[in-house]
């Protein structure tokens, strides 16, 4: 599967999305003024990757401000990652946060009682 | 009722766009406040532009060189906070600055400044010359180069005026007008007195940030940048959480996305003050009268929520994968903003003419 990447901008996250290399990366600030265009083909990716997916699924999501819009695209992609077969592949959602950030807190533990996907809410210092 | 953003908003109604920045300054200050008025300005000649981020950092070094610090001005430094202010009205550009000073300093600098005023634009050359060759030590009339340098580039003296807090300090309050070259654009719409009474008035309500103007997205941005750096300065007292941080964005976006627009310009305004340990973020724009009725009554019915059942609204909106709805995460973004929990929500809805209303949003965390 082709390599998705996006550089970090003053408003969108850095992504980087590598099936072959195992890499699944969410990181930064999420502002963008048209989300549903900026997600739209990390949308498409993880729409292609879930009939075929790696062995090993670990999504590193670590978002610094995010606005709204992006919670519900990011949201959506998690979403996708449900259709992943637990029983033959191993997928996990890093979900990261500065400590003192009670939102991004806030938002990993109601999208983790809101997925059946397996979540892991880490602190960083 | 006449909501206190709109009153701000009518206040500057003649501004095309402001910025007043009451506070402590950050390092990065002056690097973010140009590039906001380059964004700003962007339709201006790139002289202006350069001459008014010229005159940024020397306003800004200027009240590095004269303010009393801030262990001078404990005590009184809340009720006096510094000012910055950026304004564009018909063109012509105001910039206007006040600092706490020490009185002794008082009477030189009304003399350099008096001195100022009476120069021609080749005297003040030549006083920058003669200065330049004496090292930067040699003081024209008084007047440091900072001062003449600033004389020089706005083609006339700074206006200024000193108000006494104490027997040992006063509050300095500094004026620059910018005409764009070859234009025939006429200056003289703000006085230093108008200025002060904005002051005296942003400063009582404890405002820290007030922009009003366009608030496309890539107007906002820089705006973001600017308050992000910021809040350090903010958390001097009480703490502004990434939550409020989100609730703030929210309210810039909303300004973006649901304000009426005209001519690619969406018109609004946007506050950030603080009392007693809570901050107030609060949004002004406007919007068509048909979207008047809908829009409070979901406000209404959100404010009457509880939290579960804020929380499952906030789920159903969350699974609503509507890819076609461009403006996305609208409703999702009204109810996070109860859900969270903020001290208060208040809305207004003014109506202006046949088409159109105010809309001013405060939340208080």
């Amino acid at each position: 599967m082709e390599e998705y990447r996006s550089e970090k901008t003053e408003d969108t996250p850095e992504i980087h999305l590598n099936a072959e290399k195992g890499i699944f990366k969410i990181h930064g600030k999420s502002l963008p003024e048209d989300a549903a265009e900026f997600y739209y083909p990390v949308y498409e990716w993880f729409r292609n990757y879930v009939d075929d997916p790696a062995q090993e699924t670990i999504l590193d999501v670590h978002m610094e401000y995010i606005n709204s819009s992006s919670v519900k695209r990011v949201f959506a992609i998690l979403c996708l990652l449900e259709e992943i077969e637990p029983y033959h592949n191993t997928v996990l959602v890093k979900w990261k946060y500065e400590k003192g950030d009670d939102l991004m807190k806030e938002k990993g533990e109601e999208f983790d009682d809101y997925l059946e996907v397996p979540f892991e809410i880490v602190e960083l210092n | 009722m006449t909501s206190n953003t709109l009153k701000l908003f009518n206040l500057l109604e003649s501004d095309d766009s402001c910025l007043l920045y009451m506070g402590e300054f950050d390092d990065h200050f002056t690097d973010i406040l140009i590039e906001v008025n380059d964004v700003t300005a962007a339709q201006d000649k790139k002289s202006t532009r350069k001459k008014v981020s010229f005159l940024i950092a020397e306003c800004f070094q200027n009240i590095i060189r004269h303010a009393a610090s801030n262990e001078e001005a404990d005590g009184i430094q809340v009720e006096n906070p510094k000012m910055f202010g950026l304004r564009t009205i018909n063109g012509v550009y105001y910039l206007t600055t006040s600092n706490i000073i020490n009185r002794n300093k008082v009477g030189k600098l009304t003399d350099t400044l008096k001195s100022l005023a009476e120069y021609s634009e080749e005297e003040l050359k030549a006083i920058y010359i003669n200065s330049l060759d004496n090292n930067l030590h040699n003081e024209a009339g008084g007047a440091g180069l900072g001062l003449i340098e600033m004389a020089r580039k706005s083609k006339k003296a700074p206006e200024f005026l000193f108000r006494e807090i104490n027997d040992q300090y006063s509050n300095f309050l500094m004026q620059l007008e910018v005409i764009p070259r070859n234009s025939d654009l006429k200056g003289g719409k703000v006085s230093i007195e108008w200025s002060e009474d904005i002051y005296g008035q942003l400063s009582e309500n404890g405002t820290l940030l007030v922009r009003k103007g366009d608030f496309s997205h890539d107007q906002i941005l820089p705006l973001f940048k600017l308050i992000e750096a910021n809040v350090a300065q903010f958390n001097a007292g009480p703490k502004f959480s990434k939550k409020s941080i989100y609730l703030l964005i929210e309210i810039l976006q909303n300004i973006s996305k649901h304000g009426y627009c005209e001519n690619d310009r969406t018109e609004g305004i946007f506050v950030i003050s603080e009392k007693d340990g809570d901050f107030t973020i609060s949004g002004g724009n406007f919007i068509l009268n048909e979207e008047v009725d809908p829009l409070r009554d979901r406000l209404e019915e959100l404010g009457q929520m509880n939290l579960a059942t804020l929380k499952r609204n906030y789920k159903r909106a969350l699974f609503d994968f509507d890819r076609r709805n461009k403006k996305g995460g609208a409703s999702l973004g009204l109810i996070d903003m109860f859900k969270t929990g903020p001290k208060s929500i208040d809305y207004t809805f003014n109506t202006v003419n046949n088409n159109l209303s105010f809309f001013s949003l405060s939340i208080t965390v």
